[in-house]
């Protein structure tokens, strides 16, 4: 109890940390005082402008995504009992930018800033449901790994196709844009019509949050002691599905931040899968606030796309991690 | 006293008949044993018998009432059950995964009330798991294994006990030492309802013994009337001598 309070603790404070340092560095340096003096709207008017519509909004932009998927990779894992599964794997991410994209394509984001979320919302709630079905149907986990390979490649055709049929090369690189994955320019704005939802979504896991440690006992057991599965299942889905949507509407797809973060978490909380989910959002909002900080200060050619660093150093330790598994299962 | 009966349990899946006309009263304060083959019925009669598998007719009865009026929690604080197949999808400590025995108590493991951690300590105490309670459940070995699952049923303190096959992966010693248990839990009032493959063990502690073959129960009663070499022979299919109660002599 106490172990975990100093575990998310020490989580909180370095986000705080992210945040301010993202607020800091940047093509123009703010010396601390002066992001202070943004951050309180005293001094200087843009260092203002920098702090409270560039910087910060990035930041939080990037903390919320990493929480979102964090925490939906965490969830995900419980529910399905498998430390393989999440959004990205799952083709749960995949679908979800299929639906924004088509947003895009038809003209739809333009005319109603709800328009995006709600579609990458609704297409991340097919996908889980279609998975969730599947889950309850075969019970095996490696079908349904299979399933979100399918689910990926089948959203990854339909993009092609849309991709081959955009009307302009500006809806091109809008798109495109989509299925890399950044939280660059993000204004509040973009935060608040993406931040309920993924709210929302948080809130529905941590409701589920005990009955996740029950399934470590598999579903017959769970049930057994107690639990109401029918309920379970639809919590996780539904929070799974509005976290992970709301992430890929503010920052497009960002992959492998749901399945490294609850990993490197599990140790730390006795591999207890309800304990597993607070710390793994604040772990992956930490990384993802960093990746951007480090993406930022980077001297590239082009800026680097959050989505592209994590899936080079995600699907490496997605690998690392099966491995693993396959020579500890417990099963 | 907490009373489990099926009545006139019959279960069809696909056309396949699993359970036909069942009905069982489960003798309150008493061991029963569900002895009979493979693909028996026996699993899908626990299953029902704990309000988790619905019968396509007849009903389960607990105190009187329909099995499926009470809540899920509610119904798991009255019947505790160990199923046959008990997976481990983390590695969890042994006494976590005793504590979640407390789950319809609404108790997390890392934070057990008073009265939620003196049952798991009861529990990890009578399963000898002492020693081992700090050790990751990866780590053990199957028999000890199955004495953590057994540990998480008693640890829920349900009046009623459903074990299926509660036996399996356990060497002689412990085979003997979990079966007391099930006998000091009788003692205690409580009631007990096992499927067991061992016939010797079954006929040595059980008050009632049940014999199943092909969904229908063909006998039932305490095993020094019903433990005969004519129900060996109509359902296990084998020839089987038995003197003073006990068996003796098996062959094909």
């Amino acid at each position: 109890m106490t172990r975990d309070f100093y575990l998310n603790g020490a989580l909180v404070v370095l986000a705080c940390l992210g945040l301010f340092l993202a607020c800091l560095l940047g093509s123009t340096s703010l010396s601390v005082g002066s992001v202070m003096d943004g951050l309180l709207g005293q001094g200087a008017p843009e260092n203002a402008v920098i702090v409270w519509q560039i910087r910060l909004p990035r930041a939080i932009a990037a903390l919320v995504t990493g929480a979102a998927l964090g925490m939906s990779g965490a969830a995900l894992q419980g529910l399905l009992r498998n430390p393989l599964a999440e959004p990205g794997v799952l083709g749960v991410s995949a679908m979800s930018v299929l639906f924004a994209t088509l947003v895009i394509y038809f003209g739809l984001a333009s005319v109603n800033g709800l328009a995006l979320p709600l579609a990458a919302i609704a297409g991340a709630l097919v996908a889980t449901a279609l998975l969730a079905f599947a889950a309850f149907r075969t019970g095996s986990v490696v079908t349904l790994i299979l399933i979100g390979v399918g689910i990926s490649s089948f959203s990854g055709a339909f993009m092609s196709l849309i991709l081959n049929f955009a009307p302009n090369p500006f809806t091109l690189s809008d798109m495109v844009n989509w299925t890399l994955g950044s939280v660059a320019n993000r204004s509040l704005a973009d935060l608040t019509y993406s931040l309920p939802f993924i709210l929302m979504g948080m809130a529905l896991l941590l409701v589920s949050r005990n009955g996740l440690s029950a399934l470590t006992l598999g579903e017959e057991a769970a049930a057994g002691i107690g639990l109401n599965l029918t309920r379970q299942r639809l919590l996780v889905i539904t929070g799974a599905g509005l976290a992970t949507g709301g992430s890929i509407a503010l920052a497009g797809a960002i992959g492998f931040v749901g399945i490294i973060t609850p990993h490197a978490i599990r140790p730390f909380v006795g591999h207890d899968p309800s304990r597993t989910l607070l710390p793994s959002a604040l772990a992956g909002g930490v990384l993802l606030v960093f990746a951007d900080i480090l993406i930022r200060i980077l001297p590239t050619y082009a800026e680097l796309k959050l989505g592209v660093v994590a899936a080079l150093i995600g699907a490496p330790a997605f690998i690392w991690i099966a491995v693993q598994n396959r020579r500890g299962a417990v099963q | 006293m907490t009373r489990l009966e099926a009545r006139n349990i019959y279960r069809t899946q696909k056309d396949i008949s699993i359970l036909s006309n069942v009905s069982l009263p489960l003798q309150t304060g008493k061991l029963t044993c569900l002895i009979g083959p493979n693909g028996a019925g026996k699993s899908t009669l626990l299953r029902t018998m704990c309000g988790l598998d619905r019968p396509t007719s007849g009903e389960v009865l607990l105190n009187e009432q329909p099995i499926q009026f009470l809540s899920h929690r509610e119904r798991a604080r009255l019947i505790g059950y160990l199923p046959q197949s008990r997976p481990l999808a983390w590695p969890i400590p042994v006494r976590d995964a005793v504590a979640l025995g407390r789950f319809a108590y609404g108790a997390r493991p890392e934070k057990l009330s008073p009265k939620d951690a003196q049952a798991v300590d009861q529990a990890i105490h009578d399963c000898g798991l002492t020693a081992l309670q700090h050790r990751a459940t990866n780590t053990l070995s199957g028999g000890e294994l199955s004495r953590v699952h057994l540990a998480r049923a008693f640890a829920g303190e349900a009046p009623v006990l459903i074990a299926d096959e509660p036996l399996s992966a356990l060497d002689p010693k412990h085979q003997l030492r979990v079966m007391n248990l099930f006998r000091d839990y009788t003692a205690k009032g409580g009631t007990a309802c096992v499927v067991l493959h061992d016939i010797s063990i079954a006929a040595q502690f059980a008050c009632e013994l049940v014999w199943m073959k092909s969904g229908k129960i063909l006998a039932s009663g305490p095993p020094q009337e019903t433990l005969t070499s004519v129900h060996m022979e109509t359902v296990f299919e084998v020839q089987a001598e038995i003197s003073d109660g006990r068996l003796r002599d098996l062959s094909l």
